[in-house]
């Protein structure tokens, strides 16, 4: 009967339901698009700090304060530290050697290219012989470890001098393709190569000349020196057992110390590549964490402020839209009462046919956000945004609870109301 | 059994005042188990404030007010709920039928916060006032007299106490007044105890004994 | 994500139960003012639970609080035993007068179970909101409904049975006081104020297996209290005539009502016991190893394995039996692309983690122990937590595997095999079974059974002569 009594009385009012239902959708739509926008960042770092493989990012220790601005700023090379190339092996002779899938080293500068001035340049390996005590035909590079490096073209061959890669970005404004011959000239140096490729990153890449790593150590007159190395790891994600470990090691039992002490977590192989190489400073590096992470975590708390306003507003509307609803069955109230209905079972009609409102704006708005957000996700990031799925309940229950709050206020009025004014339109 | 453990309403000495103004002063009434009784006065009588008093939509000032064996004037919001639902059958002027419910869905609303919702039930209570034909229709598309049916078989699903009808004709024609009437009648011979309110003479000859309500005072009671 | 709500099931089915019927037992129904004293007493604990939780782990000392509040909840638990052992008059006061400390007290030995089962957890891997945090989060408000429904559905039923529910009381007490008394007698173990005798430890270890199946024994209990209810549950009386209709449906609604109350209950006691068998049969074991193909050594000892079969990339996982009974598993696995096949070839078993073996999940080769990714085509170097290599011979069609140095192998592995006639005494010859032989003796790595003290004698004090002979 309950039921057969909130449908009659839902359709009884369609006009102000459809009101409320667009009011709350309204604020359903831009909550969605904050909340699909902030958790899709929120997945890509989540699935970031929980995936199985990460990169670790090697620098001289008296490097560690640039680390921030790393990649923004190519600094002059002059006076600052380097590792020597020839430490690389050591990388591979850790404890977890087994679980290093590659390395890259890295070395930065500028050169000027013809008379427009001066484009970074990075030297590195692209698959390179390493040699190592167990493995005398390991090659590494970061055809290995960057598999969203892009090359439209071919990689050049780390043992040419006459070979490099042109970023996409730097191709474009120097007018560089493939088969394109330029000469860099560095401060130690020059050299002359061939554009194999054009390569697009994403990132700083974009933007620079990637060479054969003895390229820009003649350039630079730095031979045997790199400037940072970049590992690619297998590893464990923390975990319980990691974070055990880390609030009291005492605490661990003897298996669980013995299997702690056995897994390859990140913060594990960073120490041992500490320990193996000397003077280095080794940290993971996060892709979307350092990147759209950012700026998600420093929004987050506009998103909230809006979203709450959001609430508020469509909480408003719905109440007074409520508020006519109960003046206008005020009769019909009246009569429950006077038929001996509990004030409860007044408010439940009322209160469900507001979850109804919330249901229906909140898969409303959430049809719409999820649209807003792909178009906020082009124009701001530039691409598409994953939705969540996770969205849809939490949006809907928002929802609900938009209608609900809007709903608290004016049915305080149905305990007031007495059958007695309404029933009898006569004293 | 004798008359005074039969008694269904015993009111004594009851006053219901407005802050200064007095509706009604010391009012003593006591109707039977099976009576048809008709309260009678002009408006401004009182009547309706009594009407409210008994049907425990309103609580008095002062006096004592005892419907079926149970004191109502000391009780809670909460316990009149309940005994407004299982023991006062109201019948209104104005039906007050829920609009967007059918006839049957009407009475089973009744039904239904009285216990639970029961078809059958309700429907031998539609045709019981000989609506069963027009079960599934509207209130906007029933006629008066046959809303106010079905406001008389609401007022008796659930079997109250009292039936308190309040100007149950003064909507209606002629005809459908008398329609009313009967039905009325012959629900008190079956043993219903019905309280009539109303300003009507032609009403009050009707039934067993009128209760004259003037100023707020009882006038006199006839046999 | 689910490893939130089974741990709050863990930690407040029994106060939700417990709650449930000892609130029945108060004499008066709780009017608005008590009911607000009861829900501060036990908000109260809550917090008072977090603050002991963070000054338990700031001195180190969540051992001493995994001691005192069992303890205390075990006395509490005594203490309301008892009051309900008190006839019927004065019971109800002595419950009324312990049930405001009792959902004090056992809210706080209640959050702090769940503070100490999830502490080592987090909610998110990142501040920034996302979908497992969310999870997180609303699988832990529907716990909290679940179990406040519960808890009302449980009074209501208990309500109805009568006497019966101060049995059921006691039975939730005595779980509830072995679940904790096993937690104190654990912990002073641990802390040395009970000196762990041999007898003592068993028992304790015993009672601490059984403490994962507690939510089960409670939910065995609900079902009990939906039971009773239903057997006590009253029947519409005979439609007399003397009965008005009126009052007949509102002796069917009430009937109705109570059937509802009651199946709810049953519902979610089915949907609590789902939670559980669902973690505990599925989403928490480790993940199982595929079967091992048994193969045994041909006519010259060795063992050959044709390369095209194991090119394709799959983890492929044979084992042997060794003389002396120990299953050997070893696994082979193409470690490039199957046109350049380069077998590696290695033992099912790491030398830092043991014999718990390694997965295959889609390309990644996982250990089961410790969940490392390991490197595929660094399968075959020792190091790390690879999988101990296998000395073999490789040409380009088939790889071959001397059963020495199976034989070898056989000490990684602790699972073993009833082996007959394979094992002989050394010393006598005589012909044993290995996980009977009355003596074993491990020498260089190679497992000896000896038929009697004499023998087992001998050979310790000449092994070389015996070992060798038995070779």
């Amino acid at each position: 009967m309950f039921f057969r009594l909130l449908r009659q009385s839902f359709l009884a009012g369609r006009r102000r339901k459809v009101l409320a239902v667009v009011t709350v959708s309204l604020a359903a739509a831009l909550i969605t698009t904050l909340f699909d926008l902030s958790v899709d960042v929120g997945d890509k770092m989540a699935r970031e700090m929980k995936s199985y493989g990460s990169n670790i990012h090697v620098v001289p220790k008296s490097e560690v304060v640039h680390a921030g601005v790393d990649g923004v700023g190519y600094n002059p090379l002059s006076g600052r530290d380097f590792l020597d190339e020839k430490s690389l092996v050591d990388i591979k002779e850790i404890f977890w050697r087994n679980n290093i899938t590659g390395i890259a080293p890295f070395l930065k500068t500028t050169a000027t290219i013809g008379p427009r001035g001066a484009v970074p340049v990075i030297g590195t390996y692209f698959n390179h012989p390493l040699p190592l005590p167990d493995d005398e035909n390991y090659r590494t590079g970061v055809t290995l470890i960057n598999g969203y490096w892009n090359v439209t073209g071919r990689w050049p061959r780390d043992d040419a001098s006459d070979e490099a890669l042109a970023g996409i970005a730097v191709a474009e404004e120097r007018g560089l393709s493939v088969g394109s011959r330029v000469t860099l000239q560095g401060t130690a140096g020059a050299a002359t190569v061939v554009i194999t490729g054009i390569l697009s990153t994403g990132t700083d890449e974009d933007g620079a000349i990637v060479a054969p790593l003895a390229i820009v150590q003649t350039i630079t007159g730095l031979a045997g020196k790199v400037q940072s190395v970049e590992v690619a790891a297998l590893t464990v994600p923390e975990n319980e057992l990691s974070r055990k470990a880390g609030r009291d090691k005492e605490a661990l039992t003897p298996m669980e110390y013995d299997l702690w002490y056995c897994t390859a977590y990140v913060s594990t192989i960073a120490h041992q590549i500490e320990e193996a190489v000397v003077n280095v400073s080794a940290r993971p590096v996060w892709q979307v964490a350092s990147g759209q992470g950012v700026v998600i975590g420093k929004i987050q708390f506009l998103m909230l402020v809006v979203t709450i306003a959001a609430f508020l507003s469509a909480a408003v509307g719905v109440s007074s839209l409520m508020n006519t609803t109960i003046t206008e069955r005020a009769k019909e109230i009246g009569l429950m009462k006077a038929l001996g209905a509990a004030d409860w079972e007044i408010f439940l009609l009322f209160l469900s046919e507001a979850t109804v409102i919330g249901l229906i704006g909140g898969l409303v708005g959430s049809a719409v956000g999820s649209g807003l957000s792909q178009l906020v996700g082009l124009t701001v990031f530039g691409s598409v945004v994953a939705i969540p799925w996770i969205g849809l309940p939490v949006v809907i229950v928002t929802a609900v609870f938009i209608a609900l709050a809007g709903s608290i206020v004016p049915c305080r009025a149905i305990a007031r109301l007495l059958p007695v004014e309404v029933l009898y339109g006569r004293h | 059994m004798d008359a005074i453990t039969t008694s269904v309403i015993e009111v004594a000495g009851l006053a219901k005042r407005f802050g200064t103004v007095t509706a009604l002063e010391n009012i003593n009434i006591s109707i039977r188990q099976g009576e048809f009784v008709a309260i009678m006065g002009p408006s401004g009588s009182g009547k309706t404030t009594l009407l409210n008093i008994l049907s425990c939509l309103d609580t008095p000032t002062e006096g004592k007010y005892i419907l079926d064996g149970i004191d109502s004037s000391s009780l809670t919001e909460q316990q009149r709920t309940v005994i407004r639902r299982e023991k006062i059958g109201l019948v209104f002027q104005q039906f007050h039928l829920i609009p967007y419910l059918t006839a049957l869905e009407n009475i089973m609303l009744a039904q239904h916060y009285h216990s639970m919702p029961l078809k059958d039930e309700a429907m031998a209570a539609l045709s019981r006032v000989g609506l069963d034909q027009r079960w599934n229709h509207l209130p906007s598309q029933l006629s008066g007299g046959e809303q106010q049916r079905v406001c008389i078989a609401r007022a008796l699903i659930n079997e109250p106490a009292i039936v308190l009808a309040d100007e149950p004709t003064g909507n209606l024609d002629e005809r459908n007044e008398d329609l009313v009437m009967d039905l009325l009648k012959q629900l008190n011979r079956e043993g219903r105890t019905i309280v009539l309110i109303t300003h009507n003479p032609d009403l009050g000859l009707l039934t067993d004994r009128i209760i004259r309500l003037s100023h707020g005072h009882l006038e006199d009671v006839l046999p | 994500m689910i490893f939130y709500l089974v741990s709050m099931i863990h930690a407040f089915l029994p106060e939700v139960f417990l709650f449930g019927l000892l609130l029945s037992q108060r004499d008066a129904p709780p009017k608005d003012r008590r009911f607000r004293l009861d829900v501060g007493a036990i908000l109260t604990g809550f917090a008072g639970a977090y603050l002991l939780q963070r000054i338990a782990l700031w001195s180190h000392a969540t051992t001493h609080m995994g001691v005192v509040l069992p303890a205390v909840a075990t006395g509490l638990c005594l203490l309301l035993g008892s009051a309900l052992a008190l006839p019927a008059p004065s019971r109800q006061t002595a419950v009324r007068v312990l049930t405001r400390p009792a959902l004090f007290l056992l809210s706080i030995q209640a959050m702090a179970d769940f503070l100490a089962r999830t502490t080592d957890r987090t909610m998110t891997s990142t501040a920034v909101v996302n979908t497992e945090l969310i999870l997180n989060i609303g699988m832990m408000a529907g716990g909290t409904g679940v179990l406040l429904a519960v808890f009302f559905l449980c009074r209501h039923a208990a309500g109805r049975i009568g006497e019966h529910a101060v049995w059921l009381a006691w039975l939730a007490l005595l779980s509830a006081m072995i679940l904790w008394g096993t937690q104190v007698a654990l912990g002073l173990l641990q802390l040395g104020s009970l000196d762990a005798t041999g007898a003592r430890l068993t028992f304790v270890a015993k009672l601490t297996q059984l403490a994962p199946f507690a939510p089960y024994g409670q939910l065995l209990l609900i079902a009990l209290l939906v039971g009773l209810s239903y057997a006590k549950h009253p029947r519409l009386s005979a439609a007399s005539e003397a009965i008005r209709t009126a009052d007949l449906r509102k002796q069917r609604s009430r009937l109705l009502i109570e059937r509802r109350w009651r199946t709810t209950l049953a519902v979610l006691t089915g949907v609590l016991l789902a939670t559980m068998l669902y973690n505990d049969l599925y989403a928490s074991l480790p993940p199982r190893l595929s079967p091992a193909i048994e193969i045994k050594p041909d006519a010259t000892d060795r063992i050959q394995i044709k390369v095209d079969d194991v090119r394709d990339g799959k983890l492929h996982r044979y084992a042997y039996i060794s003389g002396d009974g120990h299953r050997v598993r070893f696994f082979l696995i193409n470690r490039y692309d199957p046109a350049h096949a380069q077998i590696g070839v290695v033992y099912d078993a790491c030398k830092l983690c043991g014999d718990q073996g390694y997965v295959q999940h889609g390309n990644e080769i996982i250990c089961v122990a410790c969940n490392v990714r390991i490197f595929v085509p660094s399968i075959g170097k020792a190091g790390g937590c690879n999988p101990i290599p296998l000395p073999h011979e490789a040409t380009n069609e088939v790889i071959t595997i001397a059963t020495a140095e199976l034989e070898k192998g056989a000490r990684y592995f602790t699972e073993t095999v009833e082996v007959e006639v394979a094992v002989a005494d050394p010393v006598t010859g005589a012909a044993l079974v290995n996980l009977t032989a009355a003596f074993k003796y491990d020498y260089r790595g190679r497992m000896f059974y000896f038929e009697n003290q004499n023998s087992y004698d001998s050979f310790k004090d000449n092994p070389e002569k015996y070992a060798t002979k038995s070779e």
